[in-house]
């Protein structure tokens, strides 16, 4: 990264952080949403445009979060901003036994199943009157906090949730698994020679983004102090970070910014219309996954190819025995092994 | 107590016939092009609003609505993969995912702003209230009935049309191999049209069925997706009777569960779904042969 | 007259050159057979005829008939065939289910039935065996009939007899010599067996990665110019 695009990051992070000094607290509320969105559309991101997984259940774990945090608070008196902590932990602890399901589906069964599977935790919630049933829990330990204070953390804790996110996707792509990643997208076969375990580094990124979801989401919730089932783990969670991360531009780390922006500005505009931006964003997403599947960052961007915000590595060469073995079948070449002489 | 279980089991039977209409579409369309359209149980609402519509505004009964919603259904499954679908075919399985979810979002909130939340229902006449009475404590309504032999019949008919027509075995063959089919002359685009309409004339029938059988609002359409799709995985991806005794099973679990409460018919469903993707990842009746 | 005629054909797999300006024409009635090491292009060459791979520049003309753009299905309706690499049976339908579709534009597939049950009689006894089942002479053989369903003019023939015993070879060969001796079918034909190729081939094209570097009668080669070609030295 060259110098000067470093101290431009650097200005952006330290107005950031000082956001609750310079902006009211309508504004700053607004920006923890805005952080917990970005942050999950991120990670969704890394999981579908990097590594192939194409979840529409990830709303699990904004519930799962959302729920440990409130219930590390109201049944251990912890703290609920260290209660955050807790429901990132609990959603990846929880997201080792769902893969092991999930993972049995192949392809766009998978995606189905992990839908299903977030239903499943919704209906444990719904019947668990400990946990507020069907009707929700308040977050009493953080209603009873000095407003401004709370206000001004959760922010923080957004703020710190959004960047551990980006820099999550920043070290993935930039380490031998990041290789292995873009290796998946293009072909599990290719991976497979290159000596990637394909299904462990799948299994290991969705764990960590299943994590990341459970943090933002524990974070969201603390911000509007009310947790119900029915909204925590609404299927509409997955809608944002699909039509988002699409619309931005999947597989880049700059798509996901782009396309958050372009979720609140929609809904700044659209907000007397009820559900009507979520038929826009519907649309966007359809449109540009038919004809322009790079991405409005893509369009920006032009030709240009690799993420500027990360460095482009160059993957290792195909080993030289492989390579006319490449050329002489090719990617098209029958995969059908129906002989039996 | 045994006959409470009985009547469960007869119950939850024929509620899987009905989850069967959804079920079959899905797998014939993944068996033919392996996508799964996520919008499939916002379209059987589509479906059913439609015949309201029919029916108000023209005084038609349900039967005589039944027939324009399937062609209309069928249009839209020819259209949808004609002018959207088949765009984006053979590039992986995420943006076919991708384009179906949004389709699935745009139709429940376009459903939600023009009919808006209020549940509404299909007026069958004495067909959807009456019954038999096997026993005491037994009785079965026409309905539920009649939709188990309904979706046996298209099951059936459906089958004989894959196994019997020329139609039929090239939609076999484009499932097998689509490269290799158009090596035989065939245009393996208008075979996935055809699947799709198929799929969605079969969901057709499935929203007018459930508009008779009770109250229906614009967000059930996940629901719908998600029983057809635990059926499709329960029976063994892919092979028609495997779907429909997916679809069953389904019903079944669904039924003993509602013994205990509402949400627990959901829950008993997603168990059988989940101890069968733990214990039994291929299915009751795994794809052998055909579609 | 030619029947088929390929040129200056140019096909890539991505970045990758797989044909450059590759020249061909088949004579009605001719066998030609294409030789070449793993890699010359030979199947990439019956894929792009067939019309399963895209020509980037170049073009195919079948019976006068510019047909470069055209899809694979319609090429069939043309007469032209193709049993691929692999054999690529239907596995989940029947030996005769598999012979119906390769049938599938045919008028009458019944009269095109018995025609190639005669052609390829072990295949009437396996008619009802699912083809998965089949033994790799057996779904050659089915493979060559369901493309003779559609009544060819042109057929195209990828590894006639890869990963076959040699008796199997032996009675394949003499379903495709007594083809020949009808005089209506051309048939393009790729394969390794090279003494079998050349007692059959009227005419041999010899490709060298991606180009043909000499065609002509198959009695202006010697056996071991073949013999280096399919080496690719």
């Amino acid at each position: 990264m060259r110098r000067a695009e470093l101290g431009f990051l650097w200005c952006c992070f330290v107005a950031l952080a000082a956001a609750p000094f310079w902006a009211g607290e309508g504004i700053v509320r607004k920006l923890v949403a805005f952080l917990t969105v970005l942050a999950m559309v991120q990670l969704w991101n890394l999981m579908a445009g990097f590594g192939g997984v194409v979840s529409v259940g990830q709303q699990a774990y904004v519930g799962i979060g959302a729920y440990a945090m409130w219930s590390a608070s109201a049944w251990f008196g912890i703290s609920p901003f260290l209660g955050v902590l807790v429901g990132g932990a609990v959603a990846g602890l929880l997201a080792i036994p769902t893969s092991r399901l999930a993972f049995r589906l192949k392809g766009a069964y998978f995606a189905v199943g992990t839908w299903v599977i977030a239903e499943v935790y919704r209906l444990l919630v719904v019947n668990f009157s400990q946990m507020g049933s069907g009707t929700g829990v308040t977050i009493s330990a953080a209603v009873r906090m000095d407003r401004e204070m709370r206000g001004n953390v959760t922010y923080w804790l957004a703020l710190a949730v959004a960047l551990a996110a980006f820099l999550v996707v920043y070290l993935v792509l930039r380490s031998r698994v990041g290789i292995a990643l873009t290796a998946i997208r293009d072909s599990d076969v290719a991976a497979g020679s290159l000596g990637v375990d394909v299904g462990r580094v799948k299994l290991w990124i969705y764990i960590v983004c299943s994590a990341g979801t459970g943090l933002a989401g524990a974070v969201a919730y603390l911000s509007v102090l009310r947790i119900q089932p029915d909204a925590a783990f609404s299927v509409n969670w997955s809608s944002l970070m699909i039509f988002l991360a699409v619309i931005g531009g999947l597989g880049t780390i700059e798509g996901p910014i782009i396309g958050t922006v372009i979720f609140f500005v929609l809904q700044e505009t659209l907000y007397r219309y009820g559900s009507l931006y979520l038929i826009v964003l519907g649309l966007f997403a359809v449109i540009i996954t038919v004809w322009l599947p790079q991405g409005v960052w893509g369009v920006i961007r032009g030709g240009r190819s690799g993420n500027v915000l990360v460095p482009h590595r160059v993957p290792p060469a195909l080993p030289a025995s492989l390579s006319p073995a490449v050329a002489a079948t090719g990617p098209g070449a029958s995969t059908n092994s129906t002989s039996t002489n | 107590m045994t006959i409470k279980i009985l009547n469960l089991v007869i119950q939850g039977l024929l509620l899987g016939g009905f989850y069967a209409l959804f079920a079959a579409g899905l797998s014939l369309v993944f068996g033919v092009m392996r996508i799964v359209n996520l919008a499939h149980g916002d379209l059987s609402i589509v479906a059913a609003y439609f015949a309201v519509i029919l029916m108000d505004a023209l005084h038609l009964s349900v039967f005589a609505a039944l027939l324009p919603v399937i062609l209309l259904l069928f249009a839209i499954g020819y259209g949808l993969q004609a002018g959207l679908l088949n765009r984006i075919m053979g590039s992986g399985v995420m943006r076919p995912l991708l384009v179906t979810f949004g389709l699935s979002v745009i139709i429940q909130n376009v459903l939600l702003m023009v009919f808006s939340s209020d549940p509404v229902g299909l007026k069958g006449g004495a067909m959807s209230t009456g019954g038999i009475q096997l026993s005491d404590s037994i009785s079965v309504g026409y309905l539920p009935v009649l939709t188990l032999v309904l979706s046996v019949v298209l099951l059936f008919g459906l089958e004989t049309y894959l196994r019997r027509t020329r139609g039929g075995r090239a939609v076999r063959a484009t499932s097998d191999d689509d490269e290799t089919a158009q090596l035989m002359g065939i245009n393996h685009r208008q075979i996935y049209c055809l699947a799709m309409a198929l799929a969605l004339g079969l969901v057709a029938v499935a929203g007018v069925v459930m508009g008779v059988r009770s109250t229906f609002a614009p967000s059930l359409g996940s629901f719908r997706l998600i029983f057809a799709y635990e059926a499709v995985i329960i029976g063994g991806m892919g092979s028609i009777w495997g779907t429909f005794l997916g679809a069953l099973a389904l019903g079944v679990a669904q039924s003993l569960g509602s013994a205990i409460s509402p949400a627990w018919a959901l829950l008993a469903g997603h168990a059988v779904f989940l101890a069968m993707l733990a214990f039994r990842p291929t299915g009751l009746l795994p794809k052998t042969v055909g579609v | 007259m030619t029947l088929l005629a390929v040129s200056g054909l140019d096909v890539f797999y991505g970045d990758l050159r797989a044909l450059s300006g590759v020249e061909l024409s088949v004579a009605p009635g001719e066998v030609v057979a294409v030789v070449g090491a793993n890699g010359a292009g030979k199947s990439t060459l019956l894929k792009a005829i067939a019309g399963t791979r895209r020509a980037r520049a170049g073009s195919v003309h079948f019976q006068g008939q510019d047909i470069t753009g055209a899809a694979a299905y319609r090429r069939v309706k043309m007469g032209l065939a193709l049993v691929p690499e692999g054999r690529r049976v239907f596995p989940s339908l029947t030996v005769e289910e598999n012979l119906l579709v390769g049938g599938h534009l045919a008028k009458d597939p019944k009269a095109n039935l018995s025609r190639v049950y005669e052609l390829l009689p072990l295949l009437v006894r396996l008619r009802g065996r699912m083809s998965a089942s089949l033994s790799g002479g057996e779904q050659q053989a089915l493979a060559i009939g369901r493309a003779l369903m559609s009544q060819p003019k042109l057929l195209m023939i990828d590894e006639l007899s890869l990963g076959l015993a040699p008796v199997v070879v032996e009675r394949l060969y003499a379903t495709i010599e007594a083809m020949k001796q009808t005089g209506d079918l051309s048939i393009i034909l790729v394969d390794q067996n090279i003494a079998r190729v050349m007692n059959i081939a009227d005419q041999i094209s010899l490709l060298l990665e991606g180009r043909v570097i000499r065609h002509g009668p198959t009695s202006s080669f010697s056996k071991s110019e073949i013999v280096k070609g399919y080496f690719g030295a």
